[in-house]
């Protein structure tokens, strides 16, 4: 591993040592994607040659690729971790899904809502997560320690200054923290670490042949039979990968041919677009930001 | 060459040649990403040069550029779109706070610490010097060295910035000519000077159009140095492996099989198995297994995320440091510090606060505010009042429970800290160590065989101090000075504290704001409490405006020896009296911190003694004081 990723390393070793010596009850959230996949990696390095002693946390919309799915399974059985998995079943059983409803209606209700229920529910008072600073511009400006106040809001201005890596995580009664240990990371630096340390992903990441549709001008991935396609939408197979997971109805493929960890990073080297483009729900106005308001990790 | 590739196509051979082998992967990044700041007054351009280094070194996508022109007039990108973070500043057109910006070369990798804006300049501008290794100082070749360029290059240097290459921009609108280039860059390298800075470069560039931030500017061939980015590529920070092996404890674990482990960041030095490290005096223990970042190692050096197993088992917990033996840091109980206070609310001498320091936490006091940066002549002096948002001093601290320290330029790790109000939860101030003042353990109090009776025997007299509080004009140095007249022709060994003789001495370092009030009263209660332990019968004449300060006096020297006055006229009378010219001066403004003029009076509620010198002679009030003097057991 070179220098760069050693000092990334480091940092983020430290922080998690930060969020476990701080707090009385840590989770790990864990969504199944690359970030989180590396999260998952550093938090055990952290405590090795100790047993990791957190649960790992996955808000399950229900709509997830299956392939996430399996992997969260045989994941948690390889390891023999605690995985709560937390869906918001009152908002499926009114009919909430990705088809008929705004994507930021649903993000909220079946993402936003289920975290903030299971954070309340286990009394979790930092909750660690995969986010970067360079995945959006609203990110920039993120702490490391993130304070939510009461009800889970994130209020940008009561946000606490940074100096020196020195971390002020005290908390009011009914506030609480998120940390992100990978704030300082790239997409490049996730790549080249999940390469360096062979760390196993989805293997959606990877590019295959898949069955997809065009919708809007961004190619939706036919995971199962839950997705309706319009009068004029055909189903082709195309080799595709993902540079983000989600949803599979609001999640983008891309066309690539790099099926492996060293054509992904040559491949970001030369892409011309974010990650994110392949969210539908990022494209409106300052959406992060307003997410993020009302908890939304 | 077109011709050729006509030719190409047409040949069938080649139209079956082998798949072009794939890029190389980028080659390793030999150095850590290189975290740097900005400095510069907010029309030099910031925005734009970071947005043109983001954009020429590939950082921003195709889909944030789109954004960017479309927030641009015409067909120019608008970089601070690119910048600028938070839909609230963008609405507003401010930014409020440190932003971070990655890009890289395919040399090293970069990390810019944006602290933008005019508000709260200072706290974001020491936030982010705390954070970066070097600063690019950004100054207008047309408008020349402003006042902000100043402020941003000493706040960064008072927060641990050692490092400054020089941009200066805007070269497009002085014709890219080399002598306002060097005119810039004189004044720039003597204020380097003074401040402490090393430079590192000074380069002429345009942000706007690009010369010589990543690609070299034909325009200007009298510059032979090196572009922008090239400096930021071949930096080289201070080495943090030269030092003594310091490893502060974050974390401490039980492995399954039993056994304990212990876990930090080794913050200098190395650190290999079979070595022997110390945790405080008379603790040692020998390092028998070394994991970094998980996996087994025999060695590691500053910068590693360490786990270690020691043989004995010790007890570490958070907050303790592991050393090198004979270089172990001090058990600091007092620190003389700098830093900039972050609060609205001012600084409160004496109250408590939490510190954060290294790994270690205690509750703290301040026990003194001693100098302030003084923005415009960017030197460090005295302060005559209290400590507000955005003030950089150096102050003094106590510490309930003495915790390994360093001082800043000795120890990164174990020389910064921050402070945390206990009520409201928000970090109130962060700076760095200077000095350690005191040690735990270093001043054990002296058993004296003679003890306070047998001096006061010697004298036949009861020890005691008479507090007078009051107005300037009530008649306290009157009273005093009368009292002390009857006591000594009584036969009596007293002596007089009078607050204006004092200043002159014992407290002629202190002005007139509330912190340097309250320790003046509380030098002048020690001395008080020495001279009656001494035996003396001591008669103190002094505003004190503070019920607080008057409280903490009267426990430093002990109730049952200690008699509050309060010396008590109308303020209309005092002004009348005036016997030093002060209310007159007072009223013309040459004095703004005027007890009872411009700062408050709080009245004693309760004084043992309450003598209203507006209806009764000095005389009188002598004997008043007398017969509460014999009430209370005094032969007098």
């Amino acid at each position: 591993m070179d220098t760069h990723l050693k000092a990334l390393e480091a940092e983020a070793i430290g922080i998690l040592r930060e969020a476990q010596a701080r707090f009385a009850r840590p989770v790990l959230l864990y969504s199944i994607g690359k970030d989180s996949s590396v999260l998952y990696h550093l938090a055990r390095k952290a405590v090795a040659p100790a047993a990791l002693a957190m649960p790992l946390l996955h808000v399950d919309t229900t709509y997830k690729f299956r392939e996430m799915i399996a992997f969260r399974d045989a994941l948690a059985a390889r390891d023999r971790i605690e995985m709560i998995v937390r869906t918001n079943h009152e908002a499926l059983g009114q009919g909430m899904n990705p088809f008929d409803h705004d994507a930021s209606v649903y993000t909220a209700a079946m993402k936003t809502v289920a975290l903030r229920q299971a954070l309340d529910e286990h009394g979790f008072d930092v909750a660690i997560g995969g986010a970067r600073r360079d995945e959006e511009r609203s990110r920039a400006k993120e702490r490391i320690f993130s304070l939510r106040e009461p009800g889970h809001r994130w209020e940008p201005r009561n946000q606490r200054p940074e100096f020196f890596g020195l971390y002020n995580t005290r908390l009011a009664p009914g506030a609480t923290m998120r940390c992100f240990p990978l704030s300082n990371w790239t997409e490049l630096d996730i790549w080249r670490y999940i390469e360096a340390e062979r760390i196993p992903i989805v293997p959606l990441y990877y590019a295959r042949p898949r069955p997809v549709v065009r919708r809007n001008g961004q190619l939706i991935m036919v995971d199962d039979g839950r997705l309706p396609l319009q009068p004029d939408e055909r189903v082709e197979t195309l080799t595709v990968r993902f540079r983000t997971l989600g949803c599979y109805p609001l999640t983008a493929a891309v066309e690539s041919d790099a099926t492996d960890n060293a054509a992904i990073i040559r491949e970001l080297l030369h892409t011309r677009h974010s990650e994110r483009i392949g969210r539908v729900i990022d494209h409106v106005g300052s959406s992060m930001e307003d997410k993020k308001r009302e908890g939304y990790f | 060459m077109a011709a050729k590739l006509n030719q190409a196509k047409a040949d069938p051979v080649i139209e079956e040649s082998p798949a072009p082998l794939p890029a190389p992967l980028p080659a390793p990044l030999l150095r850590p990403r290189l975290r740097f700041m900005t400095c510069g007054s907010v029309d030099d351009g910031k925005s734009t040069l970071i947005g043109r280094l983001l954009v020429e070194s590939g950082a921003v996508f195709e889909d944030h550029l789109l954004e960017a022109s479309r927030a641009g007039t015409g067909s120019e990108l608008d970089f601070s779109f690119l910048v600028d973070g938070l839909k609230a500043e963008r609405e507003q057109g401010i930014t409020i706070d440190v932003a971070y910006r990655y890009f890289a070369t395919p040399r090293r990798a970069f990390l810019i610490a944006d602290a933008p804006g005019h508000q709260q300049y200072t706290r974001n501008q020491a936030a982010a010097a705390s954070q970066a290794e070097l600063a690019v100082v950004l100054v207008s070749a047309e408008d020349g060295v402003q006042p902000q360029t100043r402020r941003h290059m000493a706040i960064a240097s008072l927060f641990g910035l050692k490092t400054v290459v020089f941009a200066v921009n805007k070269m497009d609108l002085v014709g890219r000519d080399k002598e306002p280039f060097t005119a810039v860059v004189t004044e720039l390298r003597a204020l380097a000077v003074a401040l402490g800075l090393d430079v590192i470069g000074a380069i002429p560039v345009s942000a706007r159009d690009g010369d010589n931030v990543a690609a070299r500017s034909a325009a200007m061939p009298w510059y032979h140095g090196p572009v922008l980015l090239e400096v930021l590529e071949a930096f080289e920070p201070a080495d943090r492996i030269a030092g003594p092996a310091l490893l502060p404890i974050a974390l401490t674990g039980r492995l399954d099989g039993g056994g304990r482990v212990s876990y930090g960041e080794i913050a200098s030095g190395r650190i290999a198995v079979g070595e022997t490290l110390t945790a405080r005096d008379g603790v040692s223990a020998t390092v028998t297994r070394l994991w970094e970042a998980g996996a087994p190692v025999s060695a590691a050096e500053a910068g590693a995320a360490v786990a270690v197993e020691l043989t004995p088992e010790i007890d570490l917990g958070r907050g303790a440091v592991l050393a090198a033996p004979e270089r172990a840091p001090a058990l600091a109980s007092q620190l003389r510090v700098r830093c900039v206070w972050l609060a609205a609310e001012p600084l409160q001498i004496g109250r408590s606060y939490d510190l954060e320091l290294g790994t270690g936490e205690t509750s703290v006091t301040v026990s003194r505010v001693e100098r302030r940066l003084d923005l415009d002549a960017l030197t460090m002096t005295p302060i005559d009042e209290n400590l507000n948002a955005n003030d950089i001093a150096m102050i003094r601290v106590n510490l309930a429970k003495p915790l390994p320290a360093m001082p800043f330029e000795h120890s990164r790790q174990l020389g910064a800290f921050i402070m945390i109000d206990r009520l409201s939860r928000r970090t109130v101030a962060a700076g760095s160590v200077l000095s350690i003042e005191r040690q735990s353990g270093d001043t054990p109090w002296q058993a004296l065989q003679v003890t306070n009776e047998d001096r006061a025997r010697a004298m036949n007299q009861t020890p005691f101090v008479i507090w007078l509080t009051g107005l300037s004009g009530a008649g306290k140095s009157t009273i005093a000075d009368l009292l002390d007249r009857r006591l000594h022709s009584l036969g009596r060994h007293a002596a007089v504290l009078d607050g204006d003789n004092l200043r002159r001495g014992l407290s002629a370092d202190l002005g007139f704001s509330e912190a340097d009030r309250s320790e003046n009263i509380r030098r002048v209660g020690q001395v008080a409490g020495l001279m009656a332990n001494s035996g003396l019968i001591v008669v103190v004449s002094l505003i004190s405006p503070f019920r607080q300060d008057r409280a903490a006096a009267r426990e430093a020297i002990g109730a049952a020896r200690f008699l509050e006055v309060f010396v008590d006229a109308p303020l209309e009378v005092c002004q009348q009296r005036d016997p030093k010219g002060m209310y007159a001066r007072a009223m013309t403004g040459s004095l703004p911190r005027f007890t009872g003029i411009a700062s408050g009076y709080e009245a004693p509620e309760a004084p043992d003694l309450h003598l209203k010198t507006a209806e009764m002679s000095p005389l009188e009030a002598v004997e008043h004081l007398l017969g509460a003097l014999r009430a209370r057991g005094l032969k007098v």
